[in-house]
């Protein structure tokens, strides 16, 4: 069997899914949420790299390498809030994180 | 006339001096205050005087030639020009073809009225440095006062509708702040609101007697619109098409076509019946009472209520030509002149029984107009003014002196104290009353008073309509003027002390909750018994220059006003047809009608002394009895009582349904209704936002999809 493109897409279809809904479904932990969102960023990824390389063109792997330096920061950076949000109410079940409630 | 700067200082000089003396008194302090509106009311009032004594004076020689150049005058054809003097003049207003200026405008009238403002206020303002010398608020006091002086001056400076409607309500405005100026007792409150709510019924009128004068004559301008009225000219009112000849317009009215003339002249009428509390609408003035004094004796006898009369001599042109309406006046001058004075006589408080007989001498000075000697009224005013004047300054000394007793039966014998108030209050009633021989020399009401009864017989044998009702009803009122006037004199300064006088003085001063501390530090230095003092000397000043004009105006001014001069000095000013000769066929009425008077006069002098000073109880027995008559008098007819049933009652109700419905219907669908409508809503949109960030990505999610969705369709989709 040959991949296609559409194999690709396929996987990178379902890898945003499972990110979407971790997102959503998730009611428990909010590093669960960062993974979920590395998750969705990955799925773009490779999106990026299997269009870069059925087409030929080299600019789509430049962009994931951008991706992937945005993701590692957006990670670090999560993460450090994370970690002061803990310190301020030692909790970080998304349950409690509601702030921002009208 | 004086220069044309002078009188730009007279007219806006106590406009400035009310503005420093309320704003900057916490800089200038009381006293600064007083000297700047005392200064400068008192100045101007010296230049009025001055000003109207060279002008009478400049009138005897400029044609010094005697009576025959003035018959010769008076035969002559009446003279169309009113020969004023602008002295100053701005645009207020231009919209359209309407146009209202802002200017100073002198002839006879504004001469003699100014005299008379100023010259009382001065003295008003004079004699307030006594009797409100223990009020806290002094610079109040005195700004209001100058304020109104102003207002006044620019009501009888106007050259147009519109400038004297701002005067008009310029005074009516001080009216109520200087009623109300003890705001901290209820009475006074009530009786400011209750002047200026009746007053705005005659307003009603005055407006809509202006804005019917633009209809007509498409301008508001006095020369424009009443010599339209001496020509008789030929003008297209607006909103009517047809030209006609002035004096013939129609004018559709409430559904009927009424002579344009008399509808303007009932509509003004109206307002100057409101203003100068005529019959109907005179309740407002006895409750003005509340006031402090000298407010009483400046705004409610000697000028502002003068104002309705200033108004109808103003436009006679337009009563000449407007035969109903001056009925009307002539009936309801004569109505108001019996009808006030015999509430006179059954009254107690001892303003309230010179207000009565304000609203009585209001009354002459309107038949008289009514009757078309506008010149007789105008001089009645101008010496009324004075005895007025004299009389309540003098109720004020005495006031004053019994630790602000108004109660008459409870005064008596204070001439002993007040010798000096009692010999100017003597003088003042003996010139109100009008005594006087004919013929030979009177005292000011006397020249006045009689002009105006002889002229009311003498339009009475021309025909005109209530001239003999007027000539009746004023005799009737003569003689109640004297009972009533004398009444007062005996009851205040005559028989004994009564008893209750210590005990009732200490109760007065517990009730009294306005009274200014001050005033009991007062009442304890001096006067431990109780008995009456005489009051100093800024308030007897006033009180002996008023005597003077009391005795000697209607003597020296006579000629002038309503005598042989009387074309020459008015000028133009005021208007009569060429058949209204009632001022000239005043000198042969038949010589009972001259002795009437002083006969009623002396009657009820000798009545009142009778039941009064002779036999003290009498009165007393009289009023203890009190017949179905009395009571009658003693409750005004019982006006407020009747207004009370049949305007303020159902009004009430309706105010009370109307409220309900208001809150109840057009506020809950209204502002109630909108303000809950965006409540809810702000609550479901808040209620959006749960803080839970899984919310929040998905409704980024979503918006990012559809937007996608969006761009993904726009650009031709997947083909």
């Amino acid at each position: 069997m040959e991949l296609t493109i559409n194999h690709f897409l396929g996987l990178s279809a379902i890898l945003f899914t499972v990110g979407v809904v971790g997102i959503f479904v998730n009611r428990k932990n909010i590093i669960v949420i960062l993974m979920a969102i590395e998750l969705i960023l990955l799925s773009v990824n490779i999106n990026l790299v299997a269009f870069s390389v059925f087409s030929g063109t080299i600019e789509g792997q430049i962009f994931a390498m951008l991706v992937l330096t945005v993701a590692a920061a957006e990670a670090a950076v999560g993460l450090a809030i994370l970690v002061v949000y803990f310190r301020n109410r030692g909790d970080i079940a998304v349950e409690s994180v509601d702030l921002m409630k009208g | 006339m004086l220069p044309d700067n002078v009188l730009i200082f007279m007219v806006f000089g106590p406009g400035l001096a009310a503005l420093i003396a309320g704003l900057f008194y916490k800089f200038i302090g009381d006293r600064g205050a007083m000297v700047v509106t005392t200064g400068t009311v008192g100045m101007v009032g010296i230049l009025a005087i001055f000003q109207l004594f060279s002008y009478v004076l400049g009138l005897a020689d400029g044609h010094g030639g005697g009576h025959g150049g003035e018959l010769a005058m008076a035969a002559e054809a009446v003279t169309h020009s009113a020969k004023s003097h602008i002295a100053w003049s701005m645009t207020w207003i231009e919209v359209g073809s309407f146009k209202a200026d802002w200017a100073i405008r002198v002839d006879a009238m504004s001469i003699v009225m100014m005299a008379v403002i100023t010259s009382v206020s001065g003295l008003v303002h004079l004699y307030s440095w006594g009797y409100m010398a223990d009020d806290p608020s002094r610079a109040r006091f005195f700004s209001y006062l100058s304020l109104f002086t102003f207002a006044m001056l620019m009501l009888v400076t106007a050259d147009n509708f519109i400038q004297l409607f701002f005067g008009w309500e310029g005074v009516g405005l001080a009216s109520y702040l200087l009623i109300g100026f003890w705001f901290q007792k209820e009475a006074p409150n009530a009786a400011s609101i209750k002047a200026f709510v009746t007053n705005r019924v005659g307003d009603f009128g005055l407006a809509l007697g202006i804005m019917a004068i633009y209809l007509v004559f498409g301008s508001v301008e006095f020369d424009t619109v009443l010599g339209a009225i001496k020509d008789n000219a030929e003008l297209v009112p607006l909103a009517l098409a047809e030209a006609g000849q002035v004096r013939d317009i129609v004018l559709p009215f409430l559904g009927m076509n009424l002579p344009a003339l008399e509808v303007i002249g009932v509509l003004l009428f109206i307002g100057a019946m409101g203003k100068s509390a005529q019959f109907f609408l005179h309740v407002w003035l006895p409750d003005a009472m509340e006031g402090p004094t000298p407010v009483s004796a400046l705004i409610h006898a000697a000028t502002m209520v003068t104002a309705g009369v200033y108004l109808v001599c103003l436009v006679s042109p337009i009563y000449e030509y407007a035969p109903f309406a001056a009925g009307m006046i002539a009936l309801t001058g004569a109505v108001t002149a019996l009808y006030a004075a015999t509430v006179g006589m059954a009254q107690n408080d001892i303003k309230r029984v010179i207000a009565y007989s304000t609203c009585s001498q209001l009354g002459y000075m309107f038949f008289a107009a009514g009757i078309g000697a506008y010149e007789a009224a105008m001089f009645h005013l101008f010496t009324h003014a004075f005895f007025k004047a004299l009389l309540f300054l003098g109720a004020g000394s005495v006031i004053h002196g019994n630790h602000h007793e108004q109660d008459m039966r409870n005064m008596g014998g204070v001439w002993k104290y007040q010798k000096f108030t009692y010999v100017a209050m003597l003088i003042g009633t003996v010139a109100i009353i009008g005594l006087g021989i004919p013929h030979v020399w009177g005292l000011s009401g006397f020249f006045s008073k009689d002009a105006i009864i002889e002229t009311a017989y003498a339009a009475g044998s021309n025909g005109v309509a209530f001239g003999y009702m007027a000539f009746g009803f004023g005799i009737l009122a003569a003689l109640l003027t004297s009972f009533y006037s004398w009444r007062l004199i005996y009851m205040t300064f005559h028989g004994p002390r009564p008893e209750a006088v210590e005990h009732h003085h200490d109760d007065a001063h517990a009730a009294d909750a306005h009274d200014d501390h001050a005033h009991d530090d007062h009442g304890h230095d001096h006067h431990h018994g109780g008995d009456p003092h005489e009051s100093p000397l800024v308030m007897l000043v006033p009180l002996a220059l008023l005597s003077i004009g009391a005795v000697f105006a209607g003597w020296f001014f006579y000629d002038a006003f309503v005598g042989h001069d009387y074309k020459a000095f008015w000028d133009g000013a005021i208007y009569t047809a060429k058949d209204n000769t009632v001022l000239k066929d005043k000198y042969d009425v038949p010589g009972w009608v001259f002795w009437a008077p002083l006969v009623v006069t002396v009657t009820g002098f000798i009545i009142a002394t009778f039941t009064y000073l002779f036999n003290r109880g009498f009165g007393k027995k009289i009023a203890e009895a009190n017949g179905p008559l009395h009571s009658l008098f003693e409750n005004k007819w019982f006006f407020d009582e009747i207004y009370n049933a049949i305007i303020i009652k159902p009004l009430a109700w309706l105010s009370e349904r109307l409220w309900s419905a208001d809150k109840k219907v057009i506020d809950r669908v209204g502002p109630d209704g909108v303000s809950g409508l965006v409540k809810w809503g702000s609550r479901r949109l808040s209620a959006m936002h749960t803080g839970y960030l899984y919310h929040y990505a998905f409704v980024i999610l979503g918006a990012a999809l559809a937007f996608g969705a969006v761009l993904f369709w726009r650009s031709g989709g997947a083909g």
